[in-house]
Formats: C-alpha cells, structure tokens, sequence
C-alpha cells in the first residue's frame, strides 16, 4: 500500500446503500500523483458506482473521499472538478446538438475565466477554440471538429467523452470504461494516448479489457460485491488465489 | 373567539377534505404515470355540474350525486381513452400544452351547454340546519356531512393504496412504472382504472360542494391551483402526503383569512390591519409552499424514485434549433422587422387603423414570448408563471401613474427592478426544484402575485383599473398618438431581440444551452447550472415586464387577469408553436395567436372552444410532439438551422 502521507487521492471507508444493498462496502485506496490504477471487478460488482462517488455525482452513506489532503467529500461534482478532480462517463454523456470542437472548447471555458459574459459570442473566441482543436488533435478528432457530437460514430464519441474529461484541465481522471466499444484502432489510440497521460496525470481506469489493463496499470485494485479484495502490483494480483476464483478464473485467465 | 377560532378550523378541515379529494386522484396519476394534467380542475367543475342537473332532474339530492358519480367516472375513463392514453410517452410540455386545450374545451362547453350564469343546488332539507358539536357550539350539518364523507373516503383510499392488489400496483407503479410494466402487469388498463378514479374522486368533491358553494364555469381553475400547492407541499405520488397537505392548506388558508387581520391588531391600527391582513392573507399558503420547498425540494412525503421529479420537461425534439442562432434566422429576423417598420405607412395607405392595434399589441406579446422562450427554448425551465412579470410591469405603470409619476422611462425601471427581485426570489426557490415541481411552483408563484392584485382593491381588485393617460416620454404625451406607441414598441421589441441573441450566442448563452441540452455534462466539465439559469430567470423576467408596461400603455387598462395563469399558459403556447429555442419563433408564434384569436373571436363568442380543440389536436396529431411538427413545417424554410 501506498503511504496515505503522498496520496494524492485517498479513499477512506467509502460506503454506499441503495436500500438492503451495499454496493461499496467499506473501501478504502490510496493512489500516488502519476499513478495509473486500474479497478476491476466483475459486472456489477460496483465500479462505477464507486467513480459516480469520487466524482460527486452520488453522495456517499459513509467515508471519506481526499483529494491532495482536503476533504472533498461533501462537495458537489462541478467543484471537484474545479479542485482537478474530473471524470468520462461509461455512457457517453455529450451535449449532441453541440460541435465536436464546441463540446471541448466548454470545458475549456469552464476553466478559463468567468462564463459571465454575456456579449462576445463564445464561439468564435479564439483562445478557447485553438486550446479545444489542440485537445481533438490529440485524439484524432481534428477533421470532425466542426461535426455535431450527436451525428459521430459511436467510437468517435468514446473518443471525445475522453477529449472533453481532458479539456477540463483536471489533473486527477476518473475513466470509466473508455475502451468499451471502441474498434480495435481508436483502442489503440486510446491505450497511447493514457500511456503519454500517465507522465502529466494521475488516473483511475475502470477497464474490462485486461490486455490494456495489465499493460497501463501501475496498480491494480478488484472490487467484488462491493468490496475491494486485492490491491498491489499487476503481477502480484494476477497471481493471488483470490482474485483468480472470484473474477480472472471466470475467464479461464 | 375560541368558537370561532373552532368553527374557522373547522371550515378550513371541510375545505382541505375537498382539496384532498381533487388532490389524490391527481397525485396518482402524476406519480404512476409521469403525467402533468392541469385539466384535472374541470373534472371537479363537471362533477359539480352533473350533481346540480341530476339533483334537478330526480329532485334527489341523493340520487343525484349517486348519478353524478358514475357519471364523473364515465367521464375520466372516455378522456382516458380518447386523449390521454397518447399523452403518456409524450414530455411534460407536450401534456402542459394538450391539457391546457383541454381545459378551454370543456370550460368553454359547460358555457355552451349549461350557460354562463351561476347554477345553485340546495342544500339538501335532511342535512340542512347545525348541529350542537359540544358545549354550546354548533356547526352545520352538512359540513359536517362533507367533512364525514371526506374522512371516510380517504380510509377507503388508505385500504386501497396499502392493502389491496390495485394498491400494491399503484404504490410499484409510482416508484417505478416501466419495471410493473416489464412484469407482465397491463399497465395500461391500471392507468385507465386509475384516471377514471382521480375523475370520479374530483367529480364526488365537485358534487359535495355544490349545495354551499356557486356552480360556475372555471370553478375547477382555482381549485386547481390550490391542488397543485397540496401535492408539492405533500410529495407527488403521495397519496398520505396529499391528505396531510390538503388539511394544512385548508387549514391555513381558511384561518389565515379571518385571524389574520385580527393578529395584526396586535401590531398595526385597525384599518391597516384589515387592509394589509386582507391582501396578505391569500398569500399565506404560497409561502408555505415555498418554505417547504426551500427545505424540502421534493414535498414532505416524496416517493422514492417517483420519475415526476427526476426527468426532464422538455424532449430534445421540441428544441427548433439546437446551435447559437444562424445566421438565416438573423435574415428571416431583419426581413420581419422591415415589415413591421413599413406597416403604418400600408395602414395609412389602406386607411385600416385597426391593422397598426393589432400588430402593435402582437409585438407586445411577442416580446412576452421572446423573453419566455429565453427560459423556456434556451434553459428548458417550462416555467408556467411567466404572465406574472407581465402583470408586475402593467401593474407598475397603473400605480406609479396614480401617484403622478407618469414618466415612462422611470416606470419601466421601476417595473423591471420589481420583476427582478420577484424573479430572483421565486427563481431561487423554483430552482432548487426539477421536473413536474418546477412546473407546478412556478404555476403556483404567479397565483399567488395574481391574487395579491385581486386584493389590491385601491386598483380595483378583480375588475381592473382605467389608467387617467398614457405615459409620458420626457413630459411629452408622445405616445398618446398610434403610430408613435407602434414604433417605440417595435423599437424595444427589436432591441430585446438584437440583446437576446446577443445573450444566446455569448458564454452565459452556452452554458446555458450546455445545461438545457445535458445538466450532467455541465457539472462534470465544471459548471454550477444554478447561477447560470437563475441570471436567464431574472433576465427574462425584466423582458417580460418591458412587454407589461408597453400593455398598460397600449390598452390604457390594467387587471389581474394579466397574470392569470391561462396567460401563462398562452405565452407557452406562442412559444412552443413559433419554435422554442429560436429568436424568430416566438415572434411568428404571437402573430399567430393574436391572429387566431381575432378570427375565432369573429366567429362565436365561445372562440376559446375552437382554439382549444385546435391545439389539442395539433398535439395529438404530431407523434414526436409539437416540437417535430414544428420542425417538419419550418425546416424547409430555415436554412440556417438545416444542420440543426
């Protein structure tokens, strides 16, 4: 385990209920700045509930959530974000009547001075759209910059759900299933693409894809039922008894 | 006193067992079905109706009001089939609009079929007199009768919802209506078996009342109202929270009438006490609403995972056009306004006067229109309380001209700093609501400004005010001419048009469309939407009331009726069937429906039941919601928004 000291997220006996149901029993994790750390788990074993709390988009029963030492555990999701604390979403959450290059150029604005301004149109500010295509060049979306979010195919979306968690300017993401869907090229950019963000970002990658899971992650945790039952070095929780029978042995791995 | 402070009790305990009657039916269906009926009011003025034909007819009032139910029931279950069946996949603005058509036509054809006059029943001889409660009180008996007959029609209901099949139905419903379907339940006979029920409960509260109080069309309006304070204050889908709520509004309301100028005593002289406990006092129930509210944004009693509260009022397929406005609008906009400006010379040509009256007052309500479709288009906030800032504006202009201050540059800021303050209060707490709440609290504040105006009796209460003149323009009585007030209203409409795409186009606009198109979006990028729609709020209240003083000015009269929430009701429609989310819409919508209203007025003085029907039809007619019908007329023409 990593020392709670230099975490720059800490999770800390996080729980959650819906009613009879405890989808997060009792967790609690540590990531260091720069890491890359992978959560799996088997369906419904509760990642992404546990992403919707560290997010802010639910509010937890119990536990607390640190980011770089302050509590963040009470503050609303756009505050988080605000901290550097940012998220893509499992389901693509665009704005679909929106351009590809307007749908990242927001999250830019979001951070770039205030949005109270009511006079100059905010489509043709220049800073906000050359920052916008530089983050769509990244990904490959360049030549659909001028496209509406809602009329992209379903792989280029999972590519700018992940452009526009980028544009935030969070240093602290939250992935959930960016893979998922993806053909095998934009996969392969998006593997890339989360190996050069490991040396400028700290990222938690919720990922069914174990090939890109055992190839990105500098640590792994499993959460089963809600509870988390391993958490190390790739090698050593592919190799723990545990973790093969309740989820990797499923796959016959 | 204390008798009387028991007998105002207990009035207001039989007046919150009528709200609750009309309550729990319309609780139910909000709740299982996600369904927004604001026709449920005119059930309960049938069932009054029924009673009083049916208690003539057999000379029983027994007889009647066991005719008059089935009668109610009949009723619900025909309007079940016939129109709301189509309602229920269809969004909140969808079924706002079609129930809106549906309470002109039925208002407008009890008119028709029963006359406007008022019809009484008597009070049956059996239940006539009081009776002596305790000590030396006595109360009569046939609200004594009500009260019973209440109390034991919401046991039976508490059976029903708690212990019955149908009840476990109803109560799994209003959690979660799509996994009862999945289970193989019929949901829609349930639906059916349920409307028919809400329209047979509000039919029996219409019935009861018919002996103590007048039977007249647009009873149900009112009581409308008060229903939908009763189901936020209690929890929508809560039949429970609606009893408990009904017999608090009742209750406050019936004693907060009669105490209210008496406690004041304690603080003020008599005649202002009676004054000021007067106009506050219908009030009283609306800051009820918003104190619970505040702390309880979803009612006392909120169902768990009631979709009511969650989902949003207004499908994408309404939005016109989904980007920052063309440019082609902005040419369909400069070639409308070219028109306007060319108008009186065509009306002095044509020697038609008229012409420049009418187009004068529909860019009035143009500029109405344009500043709700700022909330409404561009924030996807259906606000149903929007004619209450117009009100705010005309009101301005009468009170300031009768305190000599006839100036109206003074008066339009006066009129747009009281609109502000009122937009940024209510929008506050109104915000803090979603879905069918935030229609129903915004329904609700316009109420209550509008009966804040009824009360106002120094400017005539319900019956108006003649204003002495027109403002004045820097001492000139400039607009006392035509074709002057015509162009200084085209002037503001054209200058709120040239601010409001500015307003769209800018950063506020677009995180403002952001929030409209994908709250969660917003938030995960870092957006509060809060702040951002309580600004368009305000702004488009200040519009509105721009749009109230040019009304006053024009009509040289001002009235409560100003802010009804049927004006209310209008401005959406203008809205919706222009094309919300653009600029030029409202515009065409007004001119539309002040046109409609002129032809069908021509026609018969029961015009309202043919506009009624018309939209009621256009709703139906249109499969992806009037939105899509909107869309498929325009598009052709809107080249800009081809891409939208």
């Amino acid at each position: 385990m990593a020392e709670a000291a230099g975490a720059l997220l800490s999770v800390r006996n996080l729980s959650k209920r819906f009613g009879a149901l405890v989808v997060t029993d009792d967790v609690s994790l540590d990531i260091a700045q720069g890491e890359l750390h992978a959560i799996i788990g088997p369906n419904g074993a509760g990642k992404t509930t546990l992403i919707h709390q560290l997010s802010g988009m639910l509010a937890s029963d119990g536990g607390r959530v640190l980011l770089a030492g302050e509590d963040i555990t009470r503050l609303p999701m756009h505050a988080r974000v605000r901290r550097g604390l940012a998220r893509s979403f499992q389901i693509t959450t665009l704005l679909d009547g929106f351009t590809a290059l307007e749908n990242v150029a927001l999250a830019v604005q979001a951070r770039s001075g205030s949005s109270f301004r009511f006079i100059a149109p905010a489509a043709s500010e220049r800073a906000l759209n050359e920052e916008g295509l530089a983050i769509l060049t990244r990904l490959g979306l360049e030549d659909r910059a001028q496209r509406r979010a809602g009329a992209l195919s379903h792989g280029e979306k999972r590519q700018l759900e992940i452009a526009v968690a980028l544009a935030t300017g969070a240093r602290t993401l939250l992935l959930d299933e960016p893979l998922a869907g993806t053909s095998h090229e934009e996969s392969a950019t998006l593997v890339a693409l989360m190996r050069s963000l490991k040396r400028t970002h700290t990222l938690v990658l919720i990922e069914h894809d174990m090939d890109a899971v055992f190839a990105l992650a500098d640590r792994v945790s499993v959460l089963v039922y809600g509870r988390l039952i391993a958490s190390g070095r790739p090698q050593d929780v592919r190799a723990d008894a545990q973790v093969r029978a309740a989820y990797l042995g499923d796959e016959g791995a | 006193m204390l008798n009387l402070f028991l007998l105002q009790t207990l009035n207001g305990v039989q007046f919150g067992i009528m709200l609750f009657l009309v309550a729990a039916g319309l609780t139910l269906i909000f709740g299982v079905m996600d369904l927004i009926n604001l026709s449920h009011g005119v059930l309960y003025m049938v069932g009054a109706y029924f009673a009083a034909t049916f208690v003539a007819l057999t000379g029983s009032f027994v007889l009647g009001l066991l005719l008059a139910l089935p009668a109610a029931l009949l009723l619900g279950v025909v309007l079940e089939l016939a129109v709301f069946r189509r309602l229920y996949d269809r969004d909140h603005l969808d079924q706002v609009l079609a129930t809106f058509g549906l309470i002109l036509i039925l208002n407008e054809s009890v008119k028709v079929i029963w006359g406007a006059a008022p019809l009484s029943v008597p009070v049956p001889a059996a239940l006539s007199g009081s009776v002596e409660l305790f000590g030396n009180f006595r109360y009569p008996l046939y609200r004594v009768v009500i009260i019973a007959a209440g109390l034991a029609t919401a046991a039976g209901l508490y059976v029903l919802v708690n212990f019955t099949r149908v009840g476990m139905l109803l109560r799994a419903g209003a959690s979660n209506a799509p996994m009862v379907s999945a289970l193989g339940v019929d949901i829609r006979r349930l639906f059916t078996l349920v409307f028919g029920l809400g329209a047979m409960l509000a039919g029996l509260a219409g019935a009861l009342v018919a002996p103590i109080l007048s039977v007249e069309p647009g009873m149900g309006d009112s009581v409308l109202i008060l229903t939908f304070v009763v189901i936020v204050i209690g929890g929508v889908g809560s039949v429970r929270g609606a009893f408990i709520a009904a017999i608090l509004v009742g209750v406050v309301d019936t004693v907060g009438r009669v105490f209210g100028p008496i406690w004041l005593r304690a603080v003020l002289d008599p005649a202002a006490a009676s004054q000021t406990g007067r106009t506050l006092a219908p009030m009283l129930i609306y800051v009820l609403m918003a104190m619970v509210l505040f702390f309880r944004p979803r009612g006392l009693f909120p169902v768990r995972g009631a979709g009511a509260a969650a989902s949003s009022n207004v499908a994408p397929s309404h939005i016109a056009e989904r980007g920052a406005p063309s440019r082609g609008a902005g040419f369909a906009a400069l070639a409308i306004f070219a028109l306007l400006a060319s108008l009186p010379l065509l009306s002095a040509m044509t020697g038609n006067a008229f012409m420049l009256v009418i187009a004068t007052r529909i860019m009035i309500f143009a500029l109405a229109a344009l500043s709700l479709d700022l909330i409404l288009g561009y924030g996807a906030l259906v606000s149903f309380g929007h004619a209450a800032f117009v009100g705010i504006g005309a009101y301005a202009v009468a009170i300031l001209n009768a305190y000599g201050v006839g100036d109206l540059l003074v008066q339009a800021v006066v009129a747009v700093a009281a609109a502000a303050l009122f937009a940024l209060v209510t929008g506050a707490i109104s915000l803090r609501t979603r879905g069918v709440y935030f229609i129903m609290i915004t329904l609700a504040f316009g109420q209550m400004l509008y009966f804040l105006m009824v009360s106002l009796s120094a400017f005539g209460g319900d019956d108006g005010y003649t204003l002495r003149s027109r403002s004045t323009v820097f001492g000139l009585p400039l607009l006392e001419d035509g074709t002057v007030l015509f162009y200084v209203v085209l002037g503001v409409l054209a200058a709120a048009f040239v601010l409001a795409r500015t307003l769209v186009a800018s950063r506020f606009g677009r995180v403002l469309r952001g929030t409209r198109d994908n709250a969660v979006r917003m938030r995960a990028i870092g957006f509060s939407p809060l702040p951002y729609q309580l600004t368009a709020y305000v702004v488009a209240g200040c519009l509105a009331a721009l749009a109230g003083v040019l009304l006053a000015n024009q009509v040289e009269f001002v009235s409560p009726a100003y802010m009804s929430w049927q004006r209310s009701g209008e401005l959406i429609v203008m809205v919706v069937l222009g094309g919300m989310g653009t600029l030029v819409g409202p515009i065409a919508g007004a001119a539309v429906f002040i046109m409609l209203e002129e032809w069908l007025a021509a026609f018969s003085q029961h015009w309202k039941l043919g506009f009624g029907l018309i939209l009621l039809l256009i709703v139906l007619a249109s499969k992806d919601g009037v939105g899509g019908l909107v869309k498929r007329l325009f598009t052709p023409f809107r080249a800009g928004a081809a891409h939208g």
